[in-house]
């Protein structure tokens, strides 16, 4: 039986729709969406339950007694979400190669950092699968595996070091800010659209609050 | 921190309420005349600058009462949303292909109210069936 609705999924849900309509930019409904009374968006909301989830994983009962098998399950799941990211990726890519034949309209293979697929294959397709190259609004779910990489370092420190996590996660925070450093993409010269480096703390304080709240 | 949340939503509605403003009038310092490093001044969604994580922060901490008000009153939604955050990926591969198939048909049809009724419905609708399809494989696979 699926699990009976909580805020978590309720406000992840809402951030799925939100996420939805603002990535089809000029559609009416736009004008509705939270980010035009807010600074923020649903993005940081995703982050945020997503390294809220994480915290509430790492404090249930199977997880808490026994460390590999939390580490297996983390990784796991960076796994499956890297191939979401290849998956919708290359339904993108087929989209937009259909809508560019089908309008007898070769711009559109050059939407949201697509030209380079199609006019250099062979060394984006190698960045695609090494997530060095993300097709615009395609960019969240690489962040997204870098931090359930990273989850198990997360889940470690809060075992074995909790008061280190949080400091250690804004030093990185303000160190990517003030030098500033990013992520690279390649072979298209650019960064990272989420920088992992700045995002990671936002996943953090969604774990660390879950902690202490949840 | 549960025991003070009241007194952290009072806080923050202040700075809801004035980036709210800053957003809706277009209220941002000009990036030039900024200090260095103005990755710490700007609002840039790229680094997360402070000013979206505090804002964010300040944000969550206003709204997540409302999660208490939709439960017992429009059960519907609460669970429609809930049903999609609980298949959130699934949820999200499908709503990030829908939305550039939701682009592909604005290009072609050039965007009228109309249209964009329809993506959205019809957008919507699949998300739900996304969720519930993928519910109904779980229940499938834990009696086999």
């Amino acid at each position: 039986m699926p699990r009976q609705a909580n805020a978590v999924d309720f406000w992840r849900g809402f951030a799925l729709v939100s996420i939805f309509v603002n990535h089809i930019p000029g559609i009416w409904f736009e004008r509705l969406t939270h980010r035009n009374f807010s600074i923020s968006d649903s993005a940081e909301l995703f982050v945020f339950l997503a390294g809220w989830s994480l915290g509430l994983l790492v404090s249930s009962r199977s997880a808490a007694t026994n460390s590999a098998l939390l580490v297996f399950r983390l990784g796991g799941r960076a796994v499956t979400i890297y191939a979401a990211q290849i998956l919708i990726s290359s339904i993108a890519l087929a989209l937009l190669a259909s809508a560019a034949y089908a309008f007898d309209n070769p711009l559109i293979l050059e939407w949201h950092n697509a030209a380079a697929i199609f006019q250099e294959p062979a060394l984006t397709h190698i960045g695609l699968v090494l997530l060095s190259h993300h097709l615009g609004y395609f960019d969240i779910l690489p962040l997204y595996v870098v931090l359930m990489l990273t989850a198990p370092a997360i889940a470690m420190l809060d075992r074995f070091a909790r008061p280190v996590l949080l400091p250690f996660s804004f030093a990185l925070y303000f160190a990517a800010l003030m030098v500033p450093f990013t992520a690279r993409t390649w072979p298209v010269e650019g960064q990272w659209f989420f920088n992992p480096f700045t995002w990671q703390t936002m996943f953090v304080l969604g774990f660390v609050l879950s902690r202490n709240i949840g | 921190m549960r025991r003070h949340i009241d007194g952290i939503r009072i806080a923050a509605l202040p700075l809801v309420a004035v980036t709210a403003l800053m957003v809706v009038w277009n209220w941002f310092p000009d990036p030039t005349a900024l200090p260095e490093p103005k990755l710490l001044f700007l609002n840039g969604k790229s680094f997360l600058t402070p000013i979206r994580l505090l804002q964010f922060l300040a944000l969550i901490a206003v709204f997540s009462a409302m999660y208490g008000v939709f439960a017992p009153h429009v059960p519907w939604l609460t669970e429609f949303l809930s049903s999609l955050g609980r298949n959130s990926l699934n949820v999200f591969c499908v709503a990030s292909v829908l939305s550039l198939v939701g682009q592909i048909i604005r290009y072609r049809y050039a965007g009228s109210v109309i249209v964009d009724t329809l993506v959205l419905f019809v957008g919507i609708s699949l998300l739900w069936v996304t969720a519930t399809v993928s519910e109904w494989r779980e229940r499938q696979k834990s009696q086999v």
